[in-house]
């Protein structure tokens, strides 16, 4: 009695699973979609971080573009030029050499701008910049309530004396904090050049000089400095242009305000050169 | 019962007898004014003048750019010193004319406008008057400093049979508008006058808050001995924000504006009370908008009601109230109303044409407490005037949630909310906030 009773509830349960199997193998084959085996080959090469830097809604959605249109063209900020070459042998195409960028804050206010009044507002930079309610005095500068550092998913943007400053190790140019920052102060510059002007203020040099320290005052000792025509002036505001400069550091000696800097210090002359103004 | 709004509203201390009464004092013009480009709602004004150029009270200094925009003209008599980007009382860097003030000059050449010519306004059309209106640089002048040439011409198919004149002057501490009815109530009338020419309306009312019985009274009694056809006062409930426009047009004639509209929708067309004296000095003086009456009051030794020409700092307006009290004890200057106004972070900035009041606020009537959560007490909503919800949209702004936050449109701003909240949370901040959150929701989807 009790075998008969294992054997029918065997037989029978084995019987709906196996009805089962067969609806289910045969709606697979009927409604399959296919995607390209490659779709999955590449999003394996991706950072899988989502970040969004690339402007797809992801990193599988991004992988997905890429097969469809095989144009490298899309790049992947965060991977950089290595998963680039990466994805162009999966896909065989030819891989272009791309610079690796990242992130750059233009300004070294901080402490060492001016502020007038008292803000008690929502502590956000967005919050501050509405309304032009900031106490910093300078209407270019850095608000310094760290709305790129929250916006970072890599926690390559610090607060540092007042002002956020990239760690260029750490940064993969997801564009985050630039889509943060309410004064547009952070910008796209190469990684292979360290030396940049940390102001965006076009004020005449009077001007700035009343609001900050550290703000360029439109000297042009930097232009008389430079000895390979990488350094211009527009206005009152210097411009290092990355693509002629050598980093020999004169412009960095030779600026009074110390707003021509390093992004990061690697070796003994930039070093010394960053030295010349403590 | 007073005629009032229709839902929420505040009444904060009103602190209007500090210089309620007290007579308008003209300044004597200081040594140095800046003029701003940018006092009216819009595009900037084009500067015209170079620096060495000697100008004159009333000369061009600025030419309107694009539709929505006005002209600036010089306050004073003197040399250009320089012409760069100053900060200006709403907090912003802008290009603005700083003029070397001769004030023996500016006071002679001042009496060019003094005399009124004799004018028939019968015999004016309304597009004379519109011109004069427009050459005269004239703006709002409650403080949303939209250029009034424009509020005056209304679109072809939205016919105006109503023109509302706003005396609430609402915002506790403010007296100009006050001062200006008693001192000047023929002129305000004639001003009046003007506007309904240009807009072809029958129908003249003038809102005026009864915490102001005289200026009711007074400006009754000249409408009848002007005898004035269509012109009446209506008494409104001393109520904030009783002088916010759709406030007072649903006040005084029950139409309410359809939300993100303007109030031509409903056949209104308003008006302050200094504007309309703007149009009479523009009209019958010929005489631009290069000074205003602002009342100087709070924590100074001597607040009053004073007729300071445009340009001349916050400092020197302080001075003429007599000073701060203690200048120790001073917490915050406000530009305009403390309701809406700015705290300023700069005392050089200058008085514009939408500067109806500088407040000055010390330790004890300064309130500062950290932001708390919110308690669900639903007591923003209820004062809110506009009947929306600004605690949701202040956490909608926090999160930047852009779909939640379409209502934040027709927030203006008025502070009832963040004046009522027990948690003193910045439900203003926050939904300005929640604005700019809209729009760059907006760009980036088209």
């Amino acid at each position: 009695m009790d075998v008969m009773l294992i054997v029918k509830t065997v037989l029978s349960m084995g019987g709906v699973a196996l009805v089962a199997g067969v609806v289910l193998y045969l709606a697979a084959k009927k409604f399959a979609v296919f995607e390209d085996p490659l779709i999955g080959e590449v999003e394996a090469l991706l950072p899988g971080v989502n970040c969004g830097g690339c402007g797809q809604a992801g990193c599988h959605a991004f992988a997905e573009k890429l097969v469809e249109t095989k144009d490298l063209k899309h790049y992947c900020p965060v991977g950089g030029s290595a998963t680039a070459g990466e994805i162009a042998a999966t896909l065989g195409l030819e891989a272009t050499f791309t610079h690796k960028v990242v992130a750059r804050v233009y300004c070294n206010g901080g402490t060492n701008a001016v502020k007038a009044g008292e803000y008690l507002g929502i502590e956000s930079c967005a919050a501050m910049a509405v309304n032009n309610s900031s106490d910093l005095v300078c209407t270019y500068g850095c608000l310094g309530l760290a709305d790129c550092v929250k916006a970072c998913p890599f926690d390559a943007i610090h607060m540092e004396n007042g002002v956020a400053l990239v760690d260029d190790e750490k940064c993969t140019a997801c564009s985050k904090c630039i889509v943060a920052c309410p004064r547009a102060l952070i910008e796209m510059a190469p990684y292979a050049t360290k030396i940049y002007v940390a102001c965006k203020s076009p004020d005449p040099g009077a001007v700035v000089r009343k609001y900050c320290s550290v703000g360029c005052i439109g000297c042009k000792a930097c232009v008389k400095a430079c000895e390979f025509d990488a350094v211009s002036c527009e206005g009152a505001l210097a411009i290092v242009k990355p693509a002629e400069c050598t980093e020999c550091m004169k412009c960095i000696v030779a600026c009074k305000p110390t707003t021509i800097r390093l992004s990061r210090i690697a070796e003994g002359k930039e070093a010394s050169a960053h030295g010349a103004h403590v | 019962m007073a005629l009032t709004f229709n839902r929420g509203g505040v009444h904060p201390s009103e602190h209007k007898e500090l210089s309620s009464h007290k007579a308008i004092v003209a300044l004597p013009p200081p040594a140095e004014v800046v003029v701003h480009m940018n006092q009216h709602l819009g595009r900037p004004a084009k500067v015209l003048v170079k620096v060495k150029d000697e100008v004159k009270v009333g000369d061009l200094l600025g030419q309107a750019e694009g539709m929505i925009s006005a002209v600036v003209h010089s306050p004073v008599s003197g040399i250009v010193k320089k012409v760069e980007r100053r900060m200006s009382a709403s907090g912003a860097s802008e290009t603005a004319v700083v003029i070397d003030v001769s004030a023996e000059q500016s006071l002679e050449d001042d009496k060019a406008f003094q005399q009124a010519r004799s004018l028939d306004l019968d015999a004016m059309t309304p597009a004379e008057l519109l011109a004069a209106v427009k050459v005269a640089g004239i703006v709002g002048q409650g403080g949303a400093t939209f250029p009034t040439h424009v509020k005056l011409t209304p679109p072809a198919d939205k016919p105006v049979d109503t023109l509302l004149l706003n005396g609430a002057e609402c915002e506790p501490f403010l007296t100009a508008d006050h001062q200006l009815m008693l001192e000047q109530p023929d002129a305000v009338l004639r001003g009046a006058q003007v506007f309904q020419k240009i807009l072809n309306v029958a129908s003249v009312i003038i809102g005026i808050e009864a915490n102001k019985p005289d200026a009711i009274r007074l400006l009754q009694e000249r409408i009848e001995a002007l005898k004035l056809s269509g012109f009446s006062v209506a008494p409104v409930q001393t109520r904030y924000p009783q002088g916010g426009e759709k406030q007072l047009i649903w006040a005084v004639l029950g139409r309410e504006v359809p939300s993100g509209k303007l109030p031509f929708e409903v056949g209104v067309v308003v008006q302050n009370i200094a504007t309309a004296y703007a149009a009479y000095e523009a009209v019958f003086h010929g005489k631009p908008v290069f000074e205003r009456v602002v009342t100087v009051t709070g924590y100074v030794k001597n607040p009053g009601n004073f007729r300071l020409r445009m340009g001349t700092s916050f400092q020197e307006a302080i001075a003429a109230a007599g000073g701060f009290t203690d200048e120790a004890r001073v917490r915050a200057v406000i530009h305009g109303g403390p309701m809406m106004g700015k705290s300023i972070r700069d005392l050089d900035v200058t008085v514009m044409k939408g500067t109806s009041g500088i407040v000055v606020l010390s330790e004890d009537d300064f309130f500062y407490e950290k932001e708390g959560p919110c308690i669900r007490c639903g007591r923003c909503i209820a004062v809110c005037p506009m009947g929306l919800r600004p605690t949701e949209l202040a956490v909608s702004a926090q999160f930047e949630q852009a779909e939640q936050l379409t209502d934040s449109i027709d927030c203006m701003e008025c502070g009832c909310c963040s004046y009522i909240c027990p948690t003193r949370r910045k439900l203003v901040h926050w939904i300005r906030l929640g604005k700019t959150v809209v729009r760059n929701h907006q760009r980036s989807k088209a």
